[in-house]
């Protein structure tokens, strides 16, 4: 069992660009029991290496779309955005690794892309810096396209995440995921700040409930009631196909106006207890 | 493939400042370049980005751009509210 811990969490921009415009409590509420409880389970197990998933946002895919792209070059940077609050940096990876879930999946049937050229946007530097994975941990980036239709099927996500899940059941290092997208939003759209937090407390409670499966059975196209940005699930489609079976923990959620966007942090290999809702009843 | 011309132009204001200090200095210096209809020409000549986005231009290839536009984000976001319900993603 090389995979030690699976984290799925939001990346809206805001909460690194404008953090200041979302409530207090929302700001406790994601950043400490979040992200910050997210990172120090995370660096409490010493990981060798990260594999990130995460949607793509016109980052990396325009001339040529792929449904999956793993990143097998030395290193990578990141974030982008020059706006985004954080600053860029060289970010180390771990090719090796990458180079040999690359090989499983082309070997399993599932033709994914390749690059040593991709860059990391706020799909990436949110969790990497919230969560405070330390810079000197090298990562797998795999992005997905979420973004540009026709996307893959969520089905097409578990397939791929269960062949990395099985190749990294069989290395030797202490790997965790993380998936980075979603909830509810409609980003760049009339709609935008529009949320759904019945959808998202239905993902949550599915997860909580050990129904990893429910990922995969979603509607496969057009969350109207969720919005295109709920379409971004598919990175925590691949993540949950790949990580252990077992009963997530929700450390955060809140649908947050600032950010637009139905945001959680999520421990997938947990017991099973939705904490964010123990803080509400006991505030 | 016109819509595609409209958002190839979008990516590479995106990518490069050089680009955007000649569109907004001299569009038509820049518009020339990608094979347009009159249509998505005059929209992306008078900043319509109500008109691009019922054109059907991506949404997150047209919100980094009304920053070109001189768009805020506040008066993006209220000129898009006509289009309410009219498109799925």
């Amino acid at each position: 069992m090389s995979v030690v811990g699976s984290f799925a969490v939001s990346h809206a921009p805001g909460m690194l660009a404008w953090p200041e415009r979302a409530e207090p409590g929302e700001r406790q509420r994601l950043f400490v029991d979040g992200y910050e409880q997210a990172g120090a389970r995370l660096r409490e197990l010493s990981p060798d290496v990260v594999v990130l998933v995460t949607g793509e946002h016109f980052a990396n895919f325009f001339s040529v779309v792929p449904a999956f792209c793993i990143h097998v070059g030395e290193h990578t940077e990141g974030p982008i955005e020059p706006w985004l609050g954080v600053p860029r940096r060289r970010i180390p990876t771990h090719a090796a690794l990458a180079d040999r879930l690359l090989r499983a999946a082309l070997d399993s049937g599932r033709d994914v892309a390749f690059s040593h050229e991709l860059l990391l946007d706020h799909g990436s530097m949110v969790p990497l810096h919230l969560m405070g994975v330390p810079a000197e941990t090298p990562i797998v980036p795999v992005i997905v396209n979420t973004l540009i239709d026709p996307l893959p099927s969520l089905d097409s996500c578990r397939r791929l995440g269960e062949v990395l899940g099985a190749e990294l059941a069989a290395s030797d290092l202490r790997v965790a995921l993380i998936a980075a997208g979603g909830l509810s939003h409609w980003p760049g759209m009339a709609e935008a700040g529009k949320m759904s937090p019945e959808w998202d407390n239905a993902v949550l409670d599915a997860l909580v409930a050990g129904q990893r499966h429910a990922l995969w059975a979603l509607p496969s196209a057009g969350y109207a009631d969720a919005g295109p940005g709920a379409e971004e699930i598919r990175a925590w489609a691949v993540v949950g196909a790949a990580a252990p079976e077992g009963r997530a923990d929700v450390l955060a959620y809140a649908a947050v106006d600032a950010w637009v966007t139905g945001c959680a942090v999520v421990d997938l290999q947990g017991t099973g207890r939705r904490h964010d809702q123990v803080a509400v009843e006991t505030a | 493939m016109s819509l595609h011309s409209v958002e190839r132009l979008l990516y590479d204001l995106n990518r490069d400042p050089a680009k955007v200090a000649t569109f907004q200095a001299a569009p038509d210096e820049v518009l020339e370049n990608y094979e347009l209809t009159v249509e998505e020409r005059a929209a992306l000549r008078t900043h319509d980005v109500l008109a691009l986005y019922r054109q059907g231009v991506h949404p997150l290839l047209l919100a980094p751009a009304s920053r070109f536009f001189r768009i805020d984000q506040a008066d993006f976001r209220a000129a898009l509210l006509p289009a309410l319900g009219e498109r799925v993603r």
